[in-house]
Order: C-alpha cells, then structure tokens, then sequence
C-alpha cells in the first residue's frame, strides 16, 4: 500500500498517468503558493511602509519602462515554463503505446453506470441512488487498461479521482483512453464520479473502484461469469 | 457617522492656501441639487436621464444579487449536511441554475453597465450617452428579461435547471421539458440584447462625446475599460443570442442543431456558450479592474503607475480572451489541448501586469485606508488568489482532475465572485458621496470589509480542497465521507459571516441617506473629471470644466499654482481661458447665451503666475 497524500480524503493515485499528474500538480502548487507570499507580503509591506506620515506629496512618478518591462517578462518567463511543463505532460496522460491487457466499456445512462468487460463477457451496472447498489468497477493491478466511453443519452463525465483523470461522455461521441495501473490494490469506495450535471440524480451517480492482484481479478471475473451463467440458467 | 469630508486636511504641507478648492469653481448654491435624478414615479419610468438609468441599474442590479444570494444561500443550507434536508432535488436543480444565471447575466454584467450609464460621461465630460433614448430602452429590456428568469419558478416543473451553461442534450426538449427553460432562454436573449445596445451606446459616446482637451490617452482607466468591454460585449453577446436561438429552435420548432440522435451535435452548443462564455468573464472584470485604477491612485496620492502599459494590459486581454475559450472542453478530448491551453495560460502576463500596476500606484505613495481603499486592496489580494488557480485549471493535465470540481467552483468564485463584490463595494464607497452629496461611515465600513473579508474566505476557500478531494459541482448531495462534511459544514458557516457582512453596510445606507447632503464636489481630493462638478451633478453635468492636459485633470487643477507637480501646460491652458471665455463650458454649452456662463464670483480673480498666488483664492 502507498502512503496517502498529504490531502485527507483523496484517494492516492492508482495510474502511473496519475503519479505524473501529482507531479505537475505539486510544481504548481508550489509556484502558485509562492507567488501569492509574495504579492501577500509586498501588499503587506506597501501598506506599513508607505501609509501616510505627513502632509507632503510623494512623488508623482508614473512610469518605470525597465521596472515594468521586468514585471512583464519574468511573470512571461515562468508562465512559459509552466506551459511547457504542461504540454510535456498532456501527451503522457493517455498511454496509447502500450497495448492494452483489458478493455472495460463503459456506458453512462441518467443516472447509472454500466461497466462491460467484453472479452469475458461480464457486465456491472448501478448506481443511481434509491435501492440500487453502487456499483464496483473491478480492474487488475499492474496492467493497462482501456476505456472505451459511450453516453446513452445527455452529457456525463467519467471521473476517477484516484485517476486525477475524466473524460466526458458527449452522446454520438464515443471516445477512448488508456491507463496504467499500478501496483495499488486495494479498495477506492469513493473515486468513481459522474463530474458533468447530467440532471436529477447526478448526485447520485456514482461509483466504487476495486483494483485486484491479476490472480483475484481472473478469479472475480469467473464468479462473475458463473454468477451471469446462472441467472440465465435459472 | 461622517458626514463631513473625511480628508479635509491637505497635501499642500504649510502652505495649503496655493492649493485651488474645485468647489470654487463649481457653480455653488444652484437650485437644480437632485443631480437628474427624477422625483416621481412617471418620472423614472420615462426617464432618460445617464444618472438616473445609472442608478436605477445599479440598484435592480443588487436586487438580483440579493436574490442570488438567498438562492446560495439556500445551496448552503442544502449541503451544511449530507442528505436532502431543505428542499428536493428538482428545486435544488434549479435553484444552483438560477442562482449562478442571476448573478453571472443579471447582476455582476449589468452593475458595471450601471458604472458605464453614470460615470461614463462625467469622466469625458460629456452631457449624457450618445443614444439616451437607447439607453432608457436597454435598461427596461434587463428588467423585463430578467423578471422573465425568475418567473419559471410559478410554472410547472419550475424555472431552469441545467446550469447557467445549458449543455444540450439536458437542456433540450427531451432533457428538460418544463417552460422555465423556455424562459430562461428567452431572458437570456433580452439581458443580451439589451447588453448588446448599451454597448453600442458606450463606442458611440466615447468616440463621439469626449469635451475637448480629453484625448484617448487622457481618458480615465474606468473609461478604457468600460470602452474595450464594449467591444468585447459586441463580440461575445450576439453569439450567444444566436445560440440561444438554436437551442431554443430545437426546442419548440423541431430543428437539430445539437440533438446527437438526428446528426446535431452537443459539442458545437460548447464551443458558441464558450465563445461568448470566455470573453464573458473578462467582460463582468474589466470594468471593476477600472473600478480600483481609479481608487488607487487616489487614495495612494499618486498617479496611477504605467498608464499605457494598463491600456495595453486590457487591450491584451480583450484580445486573448476571444481565443481562450476551449480551455471549459479540456475534458471533452475533442479541442486542441496545447493551443488553449497557451493563450489561456498567456493572459496572466497582462492580468499579472495589472496587478504590478495596482501595487507601484501604491508603491511610494502617502497611503491612507478610507473604505474605498480597504476594498480595492481587498479586491487586489481575492483576484490574485483566483488568478493563481486559474492558471492551475489552464493546464490540460490539472483540468483533467479540477475541471467540474469544486476547485473550479472556488476559482471563479475567487475570481468572478470575491473580486466583483469587493469592487463593487469599493465603487459603492468610492462614489456614494458623489451620487448623493452624502458620506458614508467609516468605522461602519471598517467592519463590513473585515466581515466580507472573513466570509468570503470561510465560505470559498474550503471548496478547493473539496474539489480536489473529488466533490463534483453541481451536486445536491454528497456522501458522508468525514473531509466532505467538515468542509461543507465550514462553507456554509462562512456563508453566515457574509450575510453578516451586509448588515453594517444597509445600516450605514439609511444612515447616511437620513443626513444632510454636505459634500462637496471633489471630497476625497480625486483626479478624474466626475469630481468636478457638484455633488450629486447637475442635470447636465457640468456647468463648468478644468482644462485637461492629463488623465487627472482634477489633480493638476487643483495643484496648478505648483511647478512640476501636476501636468505640464496646465497652467497655460488655464491663462489662455482668459482670452476664450467660451472655452469655459462644456461642449454642448459652447452654444449658449452669456447668461449661463459661469458668475463672475466663480471665477478666479487673477490668472495664476508661474508661481502662482491664488487661483481661486
């Protein structure tokens, strides 16, 4: 297990896209924390040290072409870095060069979520609220794996917090991408999320995430099979 | 309670009688004291006044913001507890839809189109807007378009509820089928048109109607900016309205404009909303970014700090931000991720200018904390906070987690919500005793910014880490994870301490509006043309004008029998008025007969000399 990130209450990533999320996400943090210290502490110092002494006017200076053209180049320097920071990333975020060991298609309908394993021939649905049971979407560790998305009918958004990832679900829009999974089994009972209003119940419409050791996984996906078989059967 | 200028001491050090009093030069003891402002009831209803629109929009403006804020308010009450306790899903639906379309399209737009209507003019000396019958006619549009909005709450199935963007297919007929999302389109497609008028009347009267001396380069900075959001308003608005058009066609008239079923597509609604929704957010700022240009300065006793590069900044902005609008889509994986993701990120380095002005205007001055002040530094740190993560969300490979969280519910907040009402209350503080010849309290607006200030941070800055830790907008409910609830809980106790806020601020209204109106014309010693002249101004304004050789005409006024203090020639335009007494006037006087020209006890008695004994004294 991997220790938890210093934010209580977020899962810790589970991709290793999602690791270099976190990355990214630090370096902001830090230069956006560090920028707002230092306009916090110049406007505090502004306010102590040039608040009205006397009755003389102060300088009526209004322009400073080197100051300014400073405060306009170093603010350009670190956005672009920023920038390049991000666009290395992006491409990062969707692994489209390694094949992918499992293929998951995921339906969004108001307000349920519905996760087809197509090569086993296994299907969840939930969610929803009310009695219906939320439903698990089960996936291996250690492994990449696809999403394949479709919307049935409005807008929603696939979101796994423990992803740092979503990918909204635009009906007549099918898309698709890929993760991997790292060695991070375990439980995320509150990492599945439906991220765009979708209508009544999108409060409701959620869903758990259980990443399993290969061998339990190829276990889950027989009872489900056995459990599917037998319903049919019945 | 004051009631008397604040500021009566000067700057003048021990020699303030060189200073020249503008109230000696301001028609005194006129009769026609009500500033434009109608007295009746037919009265108002016809007016077409830029004062008494000015007003009256500002005033319907705040109306619906305190109608958004009992719709929040109601939102917070909901989520202090996970569950459903206060009202059902369908109304709290429609109730975040309303809230967020009264305050994004009937309040923070319309109170900077009510800064335009009333300080428009006077900052450029003009009588009144171009187009004033236009104007009364837009501003009776916003009325009845946003009185329509608030209606879908008496119909069936209740007002809109599929947030202030109206994605399709839930805001199509299928998705939402009641009347209140008819109404809503149709409310949207008035407040639109009749934003789109106003700016056309703001272009016409800034290019037409500037009093002579008053070049482009000399207009105040609330008057550049209220200038360039014109233009992005006629940009951004008609795009909207044809979209709402389309959505609504499809609606009631069986078009497929962005039905997916029928070959329409959802993503192309995304690109018009966002089209006109990106430059929207920098049209609702900029006129409150001028806001604070004016009350730095003042209140810093300085100029403001790189005038052009200000200009440049916003001109920066009205241009960026017509090609920033796909970063709202970075989770649809269907626009141009670097691209947007570049011009998004790019428009901190003028916003961020903007800020390096604001804090070298102060930087050497001779500061003083009236309430003006206090807000717009309140202002200054709020936008910051909202700017930081904004570039955050800017960054497709952050958007992925952020976006529809409630991060984003805390930057726009940050940058849309704490910024515009920090402003907001600086204008109020700032340019009530012009409006209405009266003071404001002090110690009252002491305690209504520090209530504000902890307030909006109480209830706002938790939703970062709510939206972080994975709390998606928008949601009735939310599951009873320990973190979620704390927060939650904290939010809404803050919500509390801003309706707190407002208390002291509606005490020291009636206060100050049961007083004498004492003020005089330039109170807080300003720089900008509105201050010369009465307070409230007469029915057309001016009845006499500084010359204007800079952006702070007021200033080197009222410093002219100083060298080197306020503009250069100044002072020479002033002894060349001895020879051109029609120079005297505003420019739709130049016409008038000598009667109206200014009395001979308001001139000066003697031209100022180079060093000047005694204009006016």
């Amino acid at each position: 297990m991997r220790p938890a990130t210093l934010v209580e209450g977020l899962d810790a990533p589970i991709t290793q896209q999602a690791d270099d999320i976190d990355q990214v996400w630090n370096l902001f943090l830090t230069i956006g924390l560090a920028v707002l210290v230092l306009v916090l502490v110049l406007v505090f110092y502004i306010v102590v040290r040039f608040r009205r002494r006397d009755d003389r006017l102060p300088i009526q200076k209004h322009y400073n072409i080197p100051m300014e053209v400073t405060y306009t180049v170093i603010p350009l320097i670190v956005i672009m870095a920023l920038f390049l920071v991000t666009v290395g990333s992006i491409w990062a975020i969707d692994d489209v060069e390694n094949p992918p060991d499992l293929t998951v298609d995921v339906t969004a309908f108001q307000w349920q979520w519905q996760f087809d394993y197509p090569a086993a021939g296994v299907s969840v649905v939930g969610g929803g609220g009310g009695d219906n049971p939320i439903p698990e979407l089960v996936l291996p560790a250690r492994s990449t794996v696809q999403f394949d998305l479709e919307s049935l009918d409005v807008i929603h958004s696939f979101w796994i917090t423990a992803f740092r990832f979503k990918r909204d679900m635009i009906p007549g829009s099918p898309s698709s991408f890929r993760v991997d999974i790292t060695d991070a089994p375990g439980f995320y009972p509150n990492a599945g999320v439906c991220a765009e209003f979708c209508g009544l119940d999108h409060a409701r419409m959620q869903f758990s995430v259980r990443v399993l050791e290969s061998d339990e996984f190829a276990t889950w996906i027989a009872q489900q099979q056995a459990s599917a078989g037998a319903e049919v059967g019945s | 309670m004051t009631t008397t200028d604040p500021l009566d001491r000067t700057l003048g050090g021990d020699d303030d009688g060189r200073l020249v009093d503008i109230d000696d030069f301001v028609r005194a003891g006129h009769e026609d004291a009500h500033g434009g402002v109608p007295r009746s009831v037919l009265g108002w209803l016809t007016t077409t006044d830029h004062k008494a629109l000015g007003i009256a929009y500002i005033l319907t403006s705040m109306v619906f913001m305190l109608i958004g804020g009992a719709l929040a308010g109601i939102i917070r009450a909901e989520l202090a507890e996970p569950g459903m306790q206060v009202v059902s899903v369908e109304t709290y639906n429609s109730v975040f839809t309303i809230h967020g379309s009264v305050m994004v399209y009937l309040f923070a737009v319309p109170f900077g189109f009510g800064l335009a209507n009333y300080l428009l003019p006077l900052q450029i000396g003009a009588a009144d807007l171009a187009f004033p019958r236009l104007n009364a006619f837009s501003y009776w549009l916003y009325v009845i378009g946003g009185s329509i909005m608030l209606l879908g709450f008496l119909t069936d199935g209740g007002a809109a509820s599929f947030g202030w963007f109206a994605y399709p297919p839930l805001s199509g007929i299928a998705g939402t089928p009641g009347l209140g999302a008819d109404l809503w389109i149709a409310s949207i497609i008035l407040t639109g048109t009749s934003g789109t008028l106003t700016a056309i009347n703001v272009i016409a009267t800034v290019t037409m109607l500037r009093t002579p001396g008053m070049t482009l380069f000399r207009m105040p900075i609330l008057t550049w900016n209220l200038f360039i959001t014109a233009f992005m308003v006629l940009l951004a608005f008609p795009v909207l309205s044809g979209a709402l058009l389309m959505l609504e066609a499809d609606r009631q008239f069986g078009t497929q404009f962005f039905v997916p079923t029928d070959g329409g597509s959802p993503i192309l609604w995304q690109h018009l909303f966002w089209f006109f929704g990106h430059p929207e957010v920098y049209i609702v700022a900029l006129p409150f970014f001028g806001v604070v240009t004016e009350i730095f300065p003042v209140f810093a006793r300085r100029p403001v700090f790189g005038y052009k590069g200000l200009v440049l900044a916003t001109l920066a902005i009205g241009a960026l931000s017509t090609s920033v609008w796909a970063h709202h889509m970075f989770v649809t994986g269907e626009v141009g991720l670097p691209f947007f993701a570049l011009t998004s990120a790019l428009i901190a380095v003028p916003t961020g200018v903007k800020v390096f002005n604001w804090l070298g205007t102060m930087w050497g001055g001779s500061l003083t904390f009236e309430a003006p002040m206090k807000f717009a530094i309140g202002f200054l740190v709020t936008f910051v906070a909202g700017g930081i993560t904004g570039i955050m969300l800017a960054s497709p490979t952050l958007d992925f987690h952020l976006s529809d969280s409630y991060f984003v519910v805390a930057h726009f907040h940050y940058v849309m919500g704490g910024t515009v009402i920090f402003a907001m209350f600086a204008a109020i503080y700032f340019w009530w005793p012009k409006v209405t010849g009266r003071m404001l309290s002090e110690r009252l607006g002491t305690i209504h910014f520090w209530l504000l200030v902890v307030g909006f941070n109480v209830t706002f800055f938790v939703m970062h880490l709510l939206g972080r830790d994975g709390m998606p907008r928008r949601a009735a409910d939310y599951r009873p994870v320990a973190n979620f609830e704390l927060m939650n809980r904290i939010s809404s106790f803050g919500f509390l301490i801003l309706v707190a806020s407002f208390v002291p601020f509606f005490i020291s209204i009636v206060k100050s509006l049961r007083s004498a109106p004492t003020v005089g014309a330039d109170p807080w010693h300003a720089n900008s043309l509105e201050w010369a002249t009465t307070s409230p101004p007469l029915e057309h304004n001016f009845a006499w004008l500084p010359p204007i050789r800079s952006e702070r005409p007021v200033f080197d006024f009222r410093w002219i029998n100083y060298d080197d203090v306020g503009a250069a020639g100044a002072s020479d335009a002033w002894l060349a008025r001895q020879e051109h007494d029609e120079q005297w006037l505003p420019l739709h006087q130049w016409s008038r007969s000598p009667e109206n020209e200014p009395t001979a006890t308001s001139r000066p008695s003697e031209p100022p000399t180079q060093h000047g004994d005694g204009v006016g004294r």
